[in-house]
């Protein structure tokens, strides 16, 4: 419906339709005036009654494709989504008449397509009995109109007729005087008429057989009944009648205005102001805490953080510290706050809530959530900032529940697969949860080091290169508690490498960092079990990382995630036998981390073939970011060098903090939009290929190595897991990406997302420019 | 002063998160927040504690009907039987809706006949039996479920998909 294609205003959309309208109008006028004159006079009246009522009925129909709503479906409100497992499969099979029909996940609106069901990605709506999208009438031809589209080519095929043989019948008598006007007007008319005589008749005896046959168009073109039975057949007859009598289904669409108001009684309604729905904290600093309570019932955690903004106490002093920080975190919190709508809150999350906590950190982060002006965004997480070391340092409440976490957490605990916290996109994901460390930290005890998680992002994703260096040699110093909060930027910085090892949503790259840092401890540092000996990375949730995947993960994605599944595994047969080297490579990466100094990485030498990349990641490389960084960065570069649009994704490497955060947006709220339309094919497919074809690797040796070096870390820092890791690990890169980053996927290894969406959807144009969607 | 602007700020938390749950969407909450007229309406919202989705059964084709299989999630609120009988009449008022008989046929020539312009003036069979059902559901939430903190919504609003059953929060018995 033109809800959503009516935001942008696309001229050409036009054409077809207006061409349309224009000729049919034109030729038939033109027809008569010309010639019906002389045919009431010889043969008979009838005849141009006959003509103008074949023409009305062509008009109305016409018409009534073109401006009836085809059975759009409402999008599904959050919480319906919520109601859905988050594991659920993408398909949905119900049983019509005995037969299993597969009803697929639609991923912008939210809810399992009905059967017979299709989203038309022209006009971005799902549509019931969807048959095909047609731009003649630039509708989409439904169940509403699809009577109307029928009879219209039924009429038209008849009026074309009527024309031509009339015509025919003028210009027989006048062939004496074919150059008179009359004539030559005549002549062009049945010229036209014929011309697209063949189409139209082709179509409308297409359609009759379809009729017939109880089918769509859509169902038709993609085979889905292809040697199977078709459930919706109703006998030919009866598909006749049902196509051509049956009641008119109603809109979809409701106007809210219309709802009726049912009161509830007392005991249901939500006292004012009540204990239960705020609390009243003095903190250490004195100051004045507002925490809702209620959120419980709230159907959406983000509401909640909204009122925290406003409702904002004052910062605290140590917020100027982390100012600094505040730019790269809002990046990834957008990013973050992006994703977030598309999941509704699991129930996991509720679980999730009591083991962080502090509670100013829940009203920030929802504020940068829920903004979406870059402005606003700063601002929030500067709030955020200050807000979360305030917490952290003043008060751990770990008894109070940290809702902002909660979304996040959720999905991690729920989903059993750990494959998925490595995921290239989840940066923001990452950011969380190193603010899930931060909070958890204080019952660790000394371990300080993960209060810098929050920055990482920055240093891997921000075009300054620099500030990574320094966080790698602050990191160090971070492990002292009482440093990290002093050491400032590079505070900031060191966070990297600690993000990595916990969050599961962390790119490639911040993979590698985690497996640097894991490396630097004692072999046994790995194993999921080493919560008490690791300098508290391991937070007491090894696990929760990886499920986040999976609920994070559209549907869609998480169909194409099993298809390439199998892909996968061979390349992990293949990077096998490299496995010991790149073990090696980490611990001298490890060493190198630790000196702050700048290893050369191989891949360095991509950088150079990217024009774009030392502006945007500049210096950054060479310098020896960690060494995990460089052989991310590097195997992300060497995407890019291979595929002639390295520069783009270069350039969006550079924007990614913004360019993130609002794709993300894009998605939510375009919804299906996140298939990755116009400008990501391209990235993407070249990380696509990469993560394929071990094969391609050879040229550019920083992708091997960004491999090796992946599946090594994957390895290390869960062995148990490792199998089921390394398939995931390429997957979690989809994963996050749909949910999350955009832009900074199409750099990222996150990009072989695109890929998959555009398998699971093909468009297939047809005769006469329709569009069919053809979910594979 | 201050204690004026704190109260300030704890009603507009408040109504921002009773908004909240009725609007998860942000758009919808921004808006809804701002058409909001008086905030003393916003006292009367209740707290919903969960939703429950009856989905469509397509086991008999594509004909408007739902699932009459009783969700364990209102075993503590309703008798069976009586959301039975609820989904059991919205099934048939459905049927009746897409019957094809003579009334939807004469309905659909006359219309042919007219260029489809009676559209415009006269209201079809299917939107009749709607007003029925949501006149239905409006009493059946009126004398059944309202008073047991229960609320169906019209399966029109979420496109004959699901008929939404919202649980509040039961603020009588004290539970979370």
């Amino acid at each position: 419906m033109p809800n959503s294609a009516g935001k942008r205003f696309k001229p050409t959309k036009y054409i077809p339709v207006s061409t349309a309208a224009a000729l049919l109008v034109g030729s038939t006028t033109l027809f008569f005036v010309f010639t019906c004159p002389w045919l009431t006079k010889a043969i008979s009246p009838a005849v141009p009654l006959y003509n103008g009522i074949v023409f009305l009925f062509v008009l109305a129909n016409f018409s009534m494709a073109t401006f009836m709503d085809p059975c759009v479906f409402p999008r599904a409100n959050e919480d319906e989504d919520k109601d859905d497992d988050f594991r659920a499969p993408l398909y949905k099979n119900v049983e019509i008449k005995g037969i299993q029909v597969r009803m697929k996940w639609c991923a912008t609106c939210h809810f399992y397509r009905p059967p017979r069901c299709s989203h038309c990605s022209v006009c971005d709506n799902c549509v019931e009995d969807f048959d095909h999208h047609c731009p003649w009438v630039n509708n989409c031809i439904g169940r509403r109109n699809y009577r109307y589209f029928f009879l219209f080519l039924l009429s038209l095929s008849t009026h074309m007729v009527g024309v031509f043989s009339f015509g025919l019948l003028f210009v027989l008598h006048h062939l004496e005087k074919l150059s008179a006007l009359h004539t030559t007007v005549t002549l062009v008319v049945m010229c036209v008429a014929g011309l697209f005589f063949i189409p139209v008749v082709g179509l409308t005896g297409f359609h009759m057989v379809l009729v017939a046959r109880g089918r769509t168009t859509n169902e038709q073109v993609t085979g889905k009944f292809r040697g199977g039975v078709n459930p919706f057949t109703r006998g030919c007859c009866g598909n006749v009648k049902y196509v051509l009598c049956s009641p008119l289904a109603p809109r979809y669409m409701v106007d809210p205005r219309k709802k009726p108001l049912v009161t509830l009684q007392p005991p249901f309604l939500r006292p004012d102001l009540s204990d239960r729905q705020l609390t009243i904290k003095v903190s250490d600093n004195g100051e004045l805490l507002i925490l809702p309570l209620h959120r419980l019932c709230c159907p959406s955690l983000d509401g909640l953080d909204d009122k925290g903004l406003e409702v904002q106490p004052p910062l605290p002093p140590k917020a100027e510290r982390y100012n600094q920080l505040k730019s790269q975190l809002t990046s990834s919190e957008e990013s973050s706050l992006s994703s977030k709508p598309v999941h509704p809150s699991t129930p996991a999350m509720y679980k999730y809530r009591p083991t962080f906590g502090t509670i100013p950190k829940v009203h920030y982060h929802a504020a940068g959530e829920k903004s979406l002006a870059p402005d606003d965004c700063k601002t929030s997480a500067i709030l955020e900032e200050g807000g979360r070391g305030h917490d952290y340092r003043s008060e751990p409440n770990l008894d109070l529940p940290d809702y902002r976490n909660a979304p996040l957490h959720r999905t991690f605990q729920s989903s059993p697969l750990q494959l998925d916290s490595f995921a290239t996109n989840t940066r923001s994901l990452s950011l969380k949860q190193g603010h899930r460390q931060l909070a958890e930290r204080p019952r660790l005890g000394g371990m300080n080091t993960e209060t810098v998680t929050s920055t990482p992002y920055k240093s891997v994703f921000s075009p300054g290169t620099l500030s990574n260096r320094n966080g790698s040699l602050s990191y160090d110093s971070l492990l002292n508690p009482s440093v990290s909060p002093t050491v400032g930027e590079c505070a900031v910085h060191p966070g990297v490498p600690s993000m990595g090892f916990h969050s599961p949503y962390l790119p490639t790259k911040m993979c590698h960092m985690r497996g640097a840092e894991l490396h630097r401890q004692p072999p046994p540092s790995y194993s999921p079990v080493r919560v008490g000996g690791g300098l508290g990375r391991h937070s007491p949730h090894p696990r929760d990382p990886s499920p986040v995947r999976y609920d994070n993960l559209s549907k869609t994605i998480m169909a194409s995630i099993q298809e390439r599944k199998e892909l996968e595994e061979k390349e992990k047969l293949m990077h096998m036998h490299s496995h010991p080297q790149a073990q090696m490579a980490y611990a001298a990466d490890s060493g190198v981390f630790d000196a702050c100094g700048g290893y050369e990485l191989p891949p360095g030498a991509c950088y150079t073939d990217g024009p774009r990349c030392p502006g945007s990641r500049g210096p950054t490389p060479p310098v020896g970011y960690g060494s995990r960084d460089s052989l991310a960065t590097s195997g992300v570069i060497g995407y890019g060098v291979r595929t002639p649009i390295l520069r783009s994704s270069a350039s969006s490497l550079a924007r990614a903090p913004r360019t993130s955060s609002s794709s993300l947006h894009s998605d939510v709220t375009g919804g299906g939009s996140v298939q990755g339309r116009a400008a990501d094919p391209p990235y993407r497919s070249p990380a696509h290929q990469a993560h394929h074809s071990p094969a391609t690797t050879p040229r550019s040796p920083s992708y091997s190595h960004h491999k090796v070096s992946f599946i090594s870390a994957l390895e290390r820092s869960d062995s148990p897991r490792m199998g089921s890791l390394r398939e995931d690990v390429a997957h979690g890169k989809f994963n996050g990406q749909p949910k999350g980053h955009l832009g900074t996927s199409s750099s990222s290894p996150g990009t072989p997302l695109s890929p998959n969406r555009s398998t699971s959807v093909k468009k297939v144009s047809g005769v006469g420019g329709t569009t069919y969607e053809i979910s594979v | 002063m201050t204690i004026y602007i704190v109260n300030i700020f704890l009603f507009l938390f408040k109504s921002i998160d009773e908004y909240r749950n009725e609007n998860p969407n942000p758009v919808f909450f921004l808006n809804s927040l701002l058409q909001t007229h008086s905030l003393q309406d916003l006292r009367q919202q209740a707290a919903i504690a969960s939703k429950v989705f009856v989905q469509r059964d397509y086991t008999s084709g594509t004909i408007c009907k739902f699932q009459t299989k009783f969700p364990t999630e209102l075993e503590t609120r309703i008798d069976k039987q009586q959301f039975e009988e609820t989904i059991q009449t919205l099934n048939n008022l459905y049927a009746e809706a897409e019957k094809l008989g003579g009334k939807s046929y004469l309905e659909g020539c006359l219309a042919c006949l007219t260029a489809y312009t009676i559209f415009l003036c006269m209201e079809t069979h299917y939107e009749k039996v709607l007003k029925n059902i949501a006149k239905y559901i409006q009493e059946q939430n009126e004398k059944v479920y309202a008073p047991l903190g229960l609320l169906l919504t019209d399966p029109i609003e979420r496109g004959l998909r699901v008929v939404e059953i919202t649980i509040f929060e039961d603020r009588s018995i004290g539970s979370r």
